[in-house]
């Protein structure tokens, strides 16, 4: 069955088509669950409760073209939702897995991302990890195409700041 | 540059693509998100759901308790008459909804539209100065699936009959091909005597949404309340109120009460409040849909089962356990940042779901208590936040409460108010109705 027909039957109802609609779409919502989570356990649960909440909501999706785009917008608010949680109640025997391993360069870009703020590390995300077009990052964010560029740059700017400031060089 | 930033984020991605994929943990996941989500369908079904008036004034609850029994031979007769199936149930809640149906207090109609999908017919309506209760079947070829209704308005010459809150049920979406549901909605200001003619216009949405409009004109004359003016000063647990007045209605009673704005502490509901006869007959509170109304001068209107058709020689009312709850103790959250800052110390409530258009929670009131617990909130300015709508559901000890906002345009930290809590104060307070 193709995708459109899926969203189409989903949003009449039908579970199965639902099922198999979100099989298409796991593998990616994982991996954006975990560059947030960071942990296995985490990310399953998000696939999990992103499922229900868009089965709740799948009338709310228009035009089936977009199903990716709109199951992946869901799954970043839950992600900020949940990293908002942990550091309202931090969680001690929880230690996040990483992208970046030990000694890893990317240790310092994984917390430089975390202190980004929220509309700041979607953007980037949407940008560089789902590699989006700004057109259609203009568009899910509700952004004039402009605004999504310099704030991106902006933002890359920040992360820059961030990574020499803790890292206290500045060869770049 | 910053072309650095952007070659270490393509890495990261990269290595994000590497990661394993616990396919069988995800299809397990995605099963069981489908199962929560079903489970959660079937209890929002059986959820009432509320629309507030645009006035911020007029506050309203949900409550979902107490029945008084009637024979099945009644329900029986009951359901027989066209259009009334639906008013079983509501006089199995309601001995002043029954005395209505017994006293033929009612107009059978036959209005249609349809949409070419779909069919509504105005079945009944019951209607007096304080509101109305319509009843009708939506029919579908096809079978509803998952229909809802949005805002049922009623209108007299063009004019949107101005409310303070409308009640209705979900149509169910078990596949019927025709549906009976109610209406309560519950005028601003008393119906003035001499309008007869109405229009329904109501949003029926299965995936689109369709328009009806259902004029009408009612031939029986709509009963004329009667009203006691009471303004009597009670105390009761060291709190101060005035009974200003009774108004009986057919559909219901309304008490309206102020409390002292001195009182240390504030009452929220009125459990046992009531009107009764010599003989000791008793109207109690009404217990399903909305039950009471918060009026623009500060004090609050209660509704009762209704009298109307038996009014006896002597008649009192009485009331000796409130809900109430020391002013200090409050609910108090920062919706933008998330913070929880401040909640009654017994430890009951719990926010379960917090937004800038969303407050959600959860108190432990055990399986009995059924009401909509949450009243408005107020942000750090004192304004009143605009409210879309609230609902309330019970799942085994725990209450369940909502407000939904009409946007974040407000600015925190919000305190919220409780319109009912499982904290008592008792008494004994009796006042004669002349």
């Amino acid at each position: 069955m193709e995708e459109k027909e899926l969203v189409e039957r989903s949003i009449r109802g039908d579970a199965e088509a639902f099922v198999s609609l979100m099989e298409l779409h796991k593998t990616s919502l994982y991996r954006t669950a975990f560059a947030f989570l960071k942990s296995e356990h985490a990310s399953v649960e998000a696939v999990q409760e992103v499922t229900a909440r868009a089965f709740r909501n799948i009338r709310r999706l228009k035009e089936p073209a977009y199903a990716k785009t709109w199951l992946t917008r869901i799954m970043i608010n839950y992600c900020q939702d949940e990293l908002k949680k942990r550091r309202r109640e931090p969680v001690t025997d929880l230690i996040p897995e990483r992208i970046a391993q030990s000694g890893d360069e990317l240790l310092m870009l994984e917390e430089a991302l975390l202190a980004l703020p929220d509309p700041s590390r979607r953007l980037i995300h949407l940008k560089y990890f789902e590699e989006m077009k700004i057109k259609d990052i203009a568009e899910i964010e509700e952004l004039p195409e402009g605004t999504v560029k310099s704030r991106l740059h902006n933002t890359l700017r920040t992360l820059r700041e961030f990574i020499n400031g803790k890292g206290g060089r500045s060869d770049d | 540059m910053i072309d650095r930033e952007e070659e270490r984020l393509r890495h990261m991605k990269d290595r994000l693509d590497k990661i394993p994929i616990p396919e069988e943990a995800l299809s397990c996941a995605i099963r069981a998100g489908v199962r929560q989500e079903s489970q959660g369908r079937t209890l929002k079904k059986k959820a009432i759901k509320m629309i507030w008036p645009a006035a911020a004034a007029a506050v309203l609850l949900l409550a979902f308790v107490l029945s008084i029994r009637i024979s099945p031979a009644f329900a029986q007769a009951v359901s027989s008459l066209p259009g009334m199936a639906p008013v079983v149930e509501l006089i199995q809640n309601d001995k002043g909804m029954k005395a209505i149906i017994d006293n033929e207090y009612y107009e059978e109609l036959h209005v249609t539209d349809n949409d070419g999908s779909f069919t509504i017919t105005l079945n009944g309506i019951i209607a007096d100065q304080s509101g109305m209760v319509i009843s009708f079947t939506v029919d579908s070829a096809a079978g509803l699936k998952d229909p809802f209704l949005e805002t049922p308005e009623l209108y007299h010459n063009g004019q949107l009959i101005e409310h303070r809150g409308i009640s209705f049920n979900y149509p169910s979406d078990d596949g019927k091909i025709s549906n009976e549901q109610l209406i309560h909605y519950n005028f601003a200001e008393p119906l003035a005597p001499d309008v007869t003619d109405f229009e329904l216009r109501l949003k029926l949405r299965e995936g689109d949404t369709s328009v009806f409009s259902l004029p009408f004109t009612l031939k029986k004359p709509i009963a004329q309340s009667k009203s006691h003016q009471l303004n009597q000063t009670v105390t009761i647990g060291g709190q101060k109120l005035t009974i200003r007045s009774i108004d009986i209605h057919p559909l219901r009673v309304e008490v309206n009460v102020m409390e002292d704005p001195d009182n240390t502490m504030d009452i929220l509901q009125y459990e046992d409040m009531r009107l009764e006869s010599e003989s000791g007959e008793v109207w109690s509170s009404i217990s399903n849909g909305i039950t009471a109304t918060w009026e623009e001068d500060g004090s609050e209107t209660y509704f009762l089962q209704s009298n109307f058709f038996t009014q006896p020689d002597r008649l009192v009312f009485r009331m000796s356990r409130l809900q109430a709850l020391q002013k200090t103790e409050q609910l108090v959250v920062n919706t933008l940042t998330g913070k929880v800052l401040e909640t009654p110390s017994d430890g009951k409530l719990e926010v379960t779901k917090l937004s800038p258009t969303l407050v959600e929670t959860k108190l432990k009131t055990g399986a009995e208590f059924g009401y909509g617990y949450l009243r408005d909130a107020v942000d750090s300015n004192g304004k009143t936040i605009d409210l879309a709508s609230g609902g309330s559901w019970q799942i085994d000890d725990y209450s369940y409460s909502d407000l939904t906002f009409k946007n974040g345009d407000y600015s925190n930290p919000i305190t919220i108010h409780f319109f009912a809590y499982p904290n008592y104060i008792e008494g004994d307070v009796t006042v004669r109705l002349e």
